[in-house]
Formats: structure tokens, C-alpha cells, sequence
């Protein structure tokens, strides 16, 4: 799939595009020939896309934030409260939404079904496992319960999966 | 559509380190073009205000030719900036710095068309017009500051 979207740039590139590249015919053929090849990586994009991306709100009882079960696969951001709740192959995360190597926000990349550090762009995936990048551990996982359609965070519990092995592999419920 | 080109764009954008490098490149290279023009320029006001009014013109020469590199550095720096925030919208939309940066940003141009005005007054003679441009070379020089800090804490502070 990537070569059929290379090859489309570049002959685009060499055969439009550069021949008139220093008017201002060139010039929109050229940014037109971009706008296409950006277009066409998107649509192929698409078709590997992973998890829709939202927005959540939590309501919070003490030290205990509750969320509703999404209803599908996705991954839902509370920026109020700094979680994220992902739902990914019948379980349920809550995530730290700060990057474990810096503190820094992580972005959801729907088009690539994962998510990215926003400062060393460390990547991982949706049920946040390390996958590469400055950071030296999975992003963080908040201890969490089932409590009929809500799942339940607990914040004073915050497992990072190196120092918290077991318990960060149990911070999920099923679905 | 805006939607699906927005995710594209940050799709491509957080696979390519060189593409990082260069629209980051931009924005930093713009500010410090533009802004350290600006802040010389800022400067240079004040050194004039010590000179007598008679001696001052070739100051008012110099900051008229700053203004156009001011302009292209501010320009790359907002255009590189679209990229950016378009690269992650979702955090940025969120973000209390970002809002302040926006607004130290339109404060600086403000305060930049406030500056060209005194200038050209005191260019057809105007003394009191000296008084504004000092002020406004004041607050350029404090928002251009305060501006370079906002996006420093950007990516550190929600």
C-alpha cells in the first residue's frame, strides 16, 4: 500500500508538477499533486484505522473517578482529569494521560491506532504497552473496578509496570 | 473532511522526524528572526530617545526597514504554528498556555500596527509621537518575551 502511494507522488511529481515548477501554473499543480498524495495516504490510512477518538467526563466521589463503559472499541479523553479510558479487545483501561518519560501529554493517532508522546513522541499501544521511543516503561495504569456500566478508577492507585508488574497487568476489566 | 485532513496531517506529521524537525525549525527560526529583529529594533528606541529629536531620524529609517523582516519571521512562526496545533488539536484546544500564547500573540500585533502608527508620526514630525513609541517598544519587547516563554511551557504545562 505504500508503494502504490509512492509511486503515485513522485509521478505526479516528475511529470506535472516539476515541469513548470518556478510559475504560478507550476506551483498549484505542484501544491495540488500534495493535496492529492496527502489525500491518498489518508485514504489508505483509513483502511488500517484502529480506534475512534472522543471525549469523556468522569464524576468523581473521593478518590474514585467513574466513567460509562464506552460501547465499542475507543479511546475517550478526560482532560479535565488528565485519564483516558480505552476500550480495546474486551477490556477496559484507565490511563495517566501524562507520557512516563516526561510528564508530557500523549495524543491518540486514530489513523494509526496508537498513542504518541506529544514531546519525544514515544509511541504505544491502545492498551498502552511500551512499542518504542525515549520512555522506559508502559504509560500508567489506574487500578480499576466494574461497578454495573461504569468502570470505576481509583486515583490514589497509579501502577506503573515496571515497579508494579502484576498489578498494572490486572489494571483492566473485561468486557 | 477538515476533520479527516486534520488526522492525516497528524498521522504523517508524528511518523516523520525530519517533517518534526523542519515545521519546528520554522516556527523557532521565525521567532527568533522576526522577534530578535524586533527586540534590537525595541532597542535601538530607546538608545534614540537619548539622542535629541534632530538626530533621530536615522533611527526611524532603520526600524521602517525592520518591519518587513519582523513580518515574514511572524508569518513563518503562525503558518509553522497551524501545522503544530493542527498536529494535535485535541491538546492544544485544551490547553490554558496555548490560549494565553494565542492571546500574547494578537496583543503583539496590536501593539505592533499601534507601533507603525506612532512611527509614521514621528516620521512627519510628530515629537509627542516618541512618547507612544517608546511605550510601544516597552510592550513589544515584554509580550515578545513573554510569548517565547508561553511556548516553552507549552509542551511542559497543561
Amino acid at each position: 500500500m505504500a508503494h502504490e502511494h509512492d509511486v503515485t507522488f513522485f509521478r505526479c511529481a516528475g511529470e506535472a508538477c516539476g515541469a513548470e515548477g518556478s510559475t504560478r501554473r507550476g506551483f498549484m499543480q505542484t501544491a495540488g499533486c500534495f493535496m492529492m498524495a496527502v489525500a491518498a495516504l489518508g485514504l489508505g490510512a483509513t483502511e488500517a484505522a484502529a480506534l475512534p477518538v472522543g471525549k469523556t467526563s468522569g464524576t468523581q466521589a473521593g478518590s474514585e473517578l467513574r466513567y460509562p463503559i464506552p460501547a465499542g472499541d475507543s479511546v475517550n479523553i478526560d482532560h479535565e482529569e488528565a485519564t483516558i479510558v480505552a476500550r480495546y479487545q474486551g477490556k477496559v483501561y484507565v490511563f495517566n494521560l501524562s507520557c512516563p518519560h516526561q510528564n508530557a501529554a500523549v495524543k491518540w493517532l486514530p489513523l494509526d491506532g496508537r498513542f504518541q508522546c506529544t514531546k519525544h513522541d514515544s509511541k504505544y499501544r491502545p492498551d498502552g504497552v511500551y512499542m518504542s521511543g525515549r520512555a522506559t516503561r508502559n504509560m500508567d495504569r489506574f487500578a480499576v473496578r466494574r461497578d454495573n456500566q461504569s468502570v470505576v478508577a481509583n486515583l490514589d492507585h497509579l501502577y506503573q509496570s515496571d515497579k508494579n508488574p502484576a498489578e498494572w497487568a490486572a489494571a483492566a476489566i473485561a468486557v | 473532511m477538515l476533520n479527516h485532513l486534520v488526522e492525516v496531517w497528524a498521522s504523517i506529521y508524528s511518523n516523520h522526524a525530519a517533517l518534526r524537525t523542519a515545521v519546528e525549525f520554522v516556527h523557532v527560526g521565525g521567532l527568533v528572526g522576526g522577534g530578535g529583529c524586533a527586540i534590537a529594533s525595541d532597542r535601538a528606541t530607546f538608545i534614540a530617545l537619548r539622542q535629541p529629536p534632530a538626530a533621530r531620524a536615522p533611527h526611524l529609517r532603520s526600524l521602517s526597514s525592520v518591519h518587513r523582516i519582523v513580518v515574514i519571521g511572524l508569518a513563518a512562526a503562525v503558518a509553522s504554528g497551524v501545522l503544530l496545533v493542527a498536529s494535535d488539536l485535541d491538546t492544544f484546544l485544551y490547553s490554558k498556555i496555548f490560549w494565553i500564547k494565542m492571546g500574547l500573540v494578537a496583543l503583539l500585533l496590536v501593539n505592533g500596527g499601534l507601533l507603525l502608527r506612532a512611527e509614521h508620526q514621528a516620521e512627519r514630525g510628530h515629537d509627542e509621537a516618541w512618547s507612544r513609541l517608546a511605550w510601544t517598544s516597552g510592550i513589544s519587547l515584554a509580550l515578545w518575551f513573554l510569548t517565547t516563554l508561553a511556548g516553552a511551557a507549552l509542551p511542559n504545562i497543561g
